[in-house]
């Protein structure tokens, strides 16, 4: 039997859509945290956080609930569109966004948090849009958390095997590489459950010695 | 001239604070606000630059409205002609000393001008430097030449000199008389150092938790004696001499370190001692 590259394929695709959709979403929420003073601001930072502790079999079953045909949002999307959430790589998406999201959330919150607002204010008095003043004041200043937020959740996708067991079993199109690992060994092929570990030891172990590399490199000004 | 009268209530429901200051300050001149920690000095400061919203009043500003709550004005601060300096000074640390300066400056702005106050500022050599590798005194020109390179109408300082030591304090402050001299800027200063308000300050207002106590110009509020043009005299009581020759003063209260006379080297702590002021 040959051995399979493509979940690495998915994997990595998932890890790649998953940290993109997250650092659009996260950089706003993330802002919103560290500077609402809405009472109940603990209460969002709580949900957040829940996929940390919380078991992924647990998150992959309720999100399994809202995917599938006659789920909230599945029955919605078939519907309209025709498409099945569940056990599509969409699905998948939607799980790992929601498992990964503090992954991304907290380093950009506390980075968002470290900054001196009078840095932003400054530029403000110098004529700078609040937007011009994000890009090019408060993004550059925050890069390690930058680093931080997207290494990790990237990192943290490549990993999974909860949740996308739960939401996209175990086909063709939605195999990563953690459940081929699993497959591998149910099947007994132990060489190939090898090899997809190796790489995905290798893998996570240098996202880690980059992100411990350039964080002391970004944070020398 | 700058008109304003502005009312904001903070602190919490314990112990709330009101700010009532109003004050009329003809262009060109410096006014410092002057009064212990917690007095709403910086507070003022953050409502003319636009960063804190008052809960009612007008900012008048150089024939302009800036802020008018009963005709719904409130103009942002970058709509505002204003130059800030901040206590922690504010400095981008990712950029060089010189991108600093030339930040607020339109993208096709000449180098010219930023190459003019790097010199005015004496920061030639530090240019390339970022804010993390310059001393105190270097921080606060950066932030002082970022400040008023776009030639605002307007310039606030909070408390800008307060972390530096004495020799430079009074060479900044010098710098400071000399750029309004030069630019004609008018300038609010934020300081709880009376030596400070007598050395640069046209006017003063006194505030305290909240209130606008006392002000008008320097000399009269703090009960100066001017004995000739461009003098003033204060007396104050030595507290102590110490071995190398220095003397610690409290004059009104603020203490003043100064050497020993040559010609009075018997002074002694109790001694009261006059001293003549020049701006």
């Amino acid at each position: 039997m040959t051995f399979d590259w493509a979940p690495f394929a998915t994997t990595f695709q998932l890890a790649a859509v998953t940290t993109g959709i997250l650092f659009l979403v996260g950089l706003p929420l993330a802002w919103w945290l560290a500077h609402s003073r809405w009472k109940f601001r603990f209460v969002a930072e709580a949900l957040v956080a829940m996929p940390l502790v919380l078991p992924p079999s647990v998150l992959g079953f309720y999100v399994l609930i809202l995917l599938h045909d006659h789920g909230w949002i599945g029955g919605f999307f078939k519907s309209a569109f025709d498409v099945s959430l569940a056990f599509s790589f969409t699905g998948l998406v939607i799980g790992s966004v929601l498992y990964s999201l503090p992954f991304m959330i907290q380093p950009l919150q506390a980075g968002f948090e470290q900054l001196s607002p009078s840095i932003r204010e400054a530029a403000y008095t110098l004529g700078k849009s609040a937007w011009v003043t994000f890009r090019k004041v408060l993004l550059p200043n925050m890069r390690p958390a930058l680093l931080t937020g997207l290494v990790l959740t990237f990192a943290h996708t490549v990993g999974e095997f909860g949740v996308v067991l739960f939401i996209g079993g175990n086909m063709e199109s939605t195999r990563v590489a953690s459940i081929a690992i699993y497959d591998s060994v149910n099947q007994m092929q132990y060489e190939h459950a090898h090899w997809y570990s190796l790489v995905l030891f290798a893998i996570s172990f240098s996202v880690l010695l980059v992100v411990y590399f350039f964080n002391k490199k970004l944070r020398t000004f | 001239m700058l008109d304003i009268a502005l009312y904001k209530q903070f602190g919490n429901k314990k112990h709330p604070v009101e700010i009532r200051f109003e004050y009329r300050l003809p262009e060109g001149k410096i006014l410092a606000l002057f009064g212990a920690s917690g007095a709403g000095k910086t507070t003022v400061i953050r409502m003319l630059a636009g960063l804190t919203l008052p809960d009612s009043g007008y900012i008048n500003a150089f024939d302009e409205t800036w802020y008018n709550k009963a005709r719904s004005i409130h103009l942002k601060p970058q709509q505002r002609s204003i130059g800030v300096v901040f206590q922690d000074y504010g400095l981008f640390p990712n950029m060089t000393v010189r991108n600093n300066i030339r930040f607020g400056l339109p993208q096709n702005a000449s180098d010219h001008l930023v190459e003019e106050f790097l010199n005015t500022m004496n920061l030639q050599a530090h240019a390339d430097q970022k804010p993390s590798t310059l001393s105190g005194g270097q921080k606060q020109r950066t932030a002082l030449a970022r400040a008023m390179i776009c030639q605002p109408r307007l310039l606030l300082l909070d408390e800008p000199l307060s972390a530096l030591d004495h020799a430079l304090r009074r060479h900044l402050q010098s710098e400071l008389l000399h750029l309004r001299e030069a630019y004609g800027t008018t300038i609010v200063l934020v300081t709880h150092d009376r030596e400070e308000v007598c050395r640069i300050a046209d006017e003063v207002a006194v505030l305290d938790r909240g209130k606008l106590v006392r002000s008008g110009v320097t000399a009269e509020v703090f009960g100066m004696k001017v004995a000739a043009a461009g003098t003033a005299a204060l007396k104050g009581e030595i507290l102590s001499v110490d071995g190398k020759g220095m003397m610690c003063i409290l004059v009104g209260y603020q203490l003043l370190e100064l050497p020993v006379p040559s010609h009075q080297p018997d002074l002694k702590p109790g001694d009261i001692i006059s001293l003549k002021v020049q701006p």
